[in-house]
């Protein structure tokens, strides 16, 4: 319970500074960083699906209430944990990693470069569900492709901010 | 059902993403105004061409019935025309009144079908779907849309038997337009069903090809100024005094389909005039 309520106020403060400072954040035009994945990522495995669906589902509507895009959020993140669902299950060894002590997926598992592609290809699935709705267009394909990938990428390197920041393995 | 409900328990992980993600992506086209656009623009361009197939398709089986209310308009219509009018008003002819325009009228308009044809023989006949029940008589004209098809010669219950144009034994005298004369005789030779022969048309009569044939108001049978055909050639020689020329149908006999059995509402009259004429035997001509 303690958990949860951990979650939801971490869920909170990722919102607000997604809506206060990173949403402000003008690097290039190409760039939108959305490093607040990074509640998905530090989900433990263990965690109930559908209430882990749930509750991305209202936290993208809080990023959508504070930042006025209503649904682009909420559709990137149902989608992501929905994916990132049958990524753990693929592609993650949960007994493994409770044996050596882990809840979600940390650098000591495989080393940095599995943490890397995993952390990538889950930042990548939110970003290009963002950015599909928010141009719109089959003629931006590749505008969609080319700013989802440079997004994702420098939303990892936030992401590896927050983690030095938090003390996260 | 307890199939459905295991389903349903089964695929619930799917199923609630489904839920979740349709409930954000209609937030989406409901409060941004592109994507509303855009969103909508494509439904109702999806939506125009199904309309445009189901039209289409829908079109195409009413085909039939579309083609059957326009040969009755048709018929309306031609008792309209002038020269459907009577030129007098003989004694009783309040009774041939037509009942939708209220004028007095020489022909009626029989729709029917040709449910058997042929144009290979020498002597073609074709059979339509309606017989003295539906109002037809021998000796009554058969016109289609592009021009003359035949005569009625035989006629039972339900089904008539109308001797072709195509046929050695049908005859009838063109009328040229463009010289205002009714000359010659044609027939048909049994060798092109999209040809004819004319005859009899004295040779210092000025023709030229492409003129145009319609029926004559001699005629007993057709009335006056349905298409026959063009004059494809014509030659003339000094040994005689006749032309000799080959006409152009304007009916292509392969394609009948719906027809008009033409009524003469003083045929019997003609009927008794005509016992007197001497014809040929077993003739069609008129």
């Amino acid at each position: 319970m303690i958990e949860v309520v951990r979650f939801i106020v971490g869920g909170l403060f990722f919102a607000l500074i997604q809506t206060l400072i990173f949403k402000e954040v003008n690097i290039a035009w190409w760039i939108k960083p959305m490093p607040y994945v990074y509640l998905f990522l530090i989900l433990p495995l263990s965690s109930n699906r559908f209430g882990v669906l749930i509750g991305a589902f209202f936290f993208g509507l809080t990023i959508d209430a504070f930042g006025g895009s209503l649904g682009m959020h909420t559709a990137a993140c149902v989608t992501t944990v929905f994916v990132k669902y049958y990524i753990d299950l693929y592609f993650l060894d949960e007994n493994s990693m409770q044996l050596q002590g882990m809840r979600y997926m940390q650098i000591d598992y495989k080393g940095w470069q599995w943490y890397a592609i995993y952390s990538f290809a889950i930042l990548l699935t939110h970003h290009l569900v963002f950015f599909i709705f928010d141009y719109f267009s089959w003629s931006s394909l590749f505008t969609i492709l080319f700013v989802s990938v440079c997004s994702a990428f420098i939303s990892l390197l936030f992401i590896q901010i927050f983690r030095l920041l938090l003390g996260h393995k | 059902m307890l199939v459905i409900f295991r389903w349903i328990r089964n695929q619930a992980y799917p199923l609630l993403y489904v839920l979740l993600l349709l409930s954000a992506v209609t937030q989406i086209f409901r409060y941004h105004f592109y994507q509303h656009s855009i969103y909508f623009g494509h439904a109702l361009g999806i939506h125009r061409s199904i309309d445009v197939w189901r039209s289409d398709i829908t079109s195409y089986f009413k085909l039939r019935t579309t083609n059957e209310q326009l040969v009755k308009e048709n018929g309306l219509l031609r008792n309209q025309l002038n020269w459907n009018l009577t030129s007098n008003s003989p004694k009783g002819a309040s009774t041939y009144k037509d009942t939708f325009t209220k004028t007095l009228i020489k022909y009626e308009y029989i729709p029917a079908r040709v449910i058997r044809n042929s144009v290979n023989e020498q002597n073609n006949f074709i059979v339509l779907d309606r017989g003295y029940k539906d109002g037809i008589k021998k000796h009554m004209s058969v016109i289609c849309p592009m021009g003359i098809v035949g005569v009625v010669v035989e006629s039972a219950a339900h089904y008539s038997l109308v001797m072709s144009v195509l046929n050695s034994k049908f005859e009838i005298t063109p009328y040229f337009y463009n010289l205002k004369i009714s000359q010659g005789v044609i027939s048909w030779n049994g060798d092109d069903p999209n040809y004819v022969e004319l005859e009899e048309v004295n040779r210092f009569v000025k023709l030229k090809n492409g003129m145009k044939l319609y029926t004559s108001n001699y005629s007993l049978l057709f009335p006056a100024g349905i298409p026959i055909g063009t004059i494809e050639k014509s030659e003339s020689n000094l040994k005689s005094n006749f032309y000799s020329i080959k006409v152009k149908l304007a009916t292509d006999f392969s394609q009948l389909d719906v027809v008009t059995v033409i009524k003469n509402i003083h045929q019997n009259e003609l009927d008794v005039l005509n016992q007197i004429i001497p014809t040929e035997e077993g003739g069609a001509n008129d």
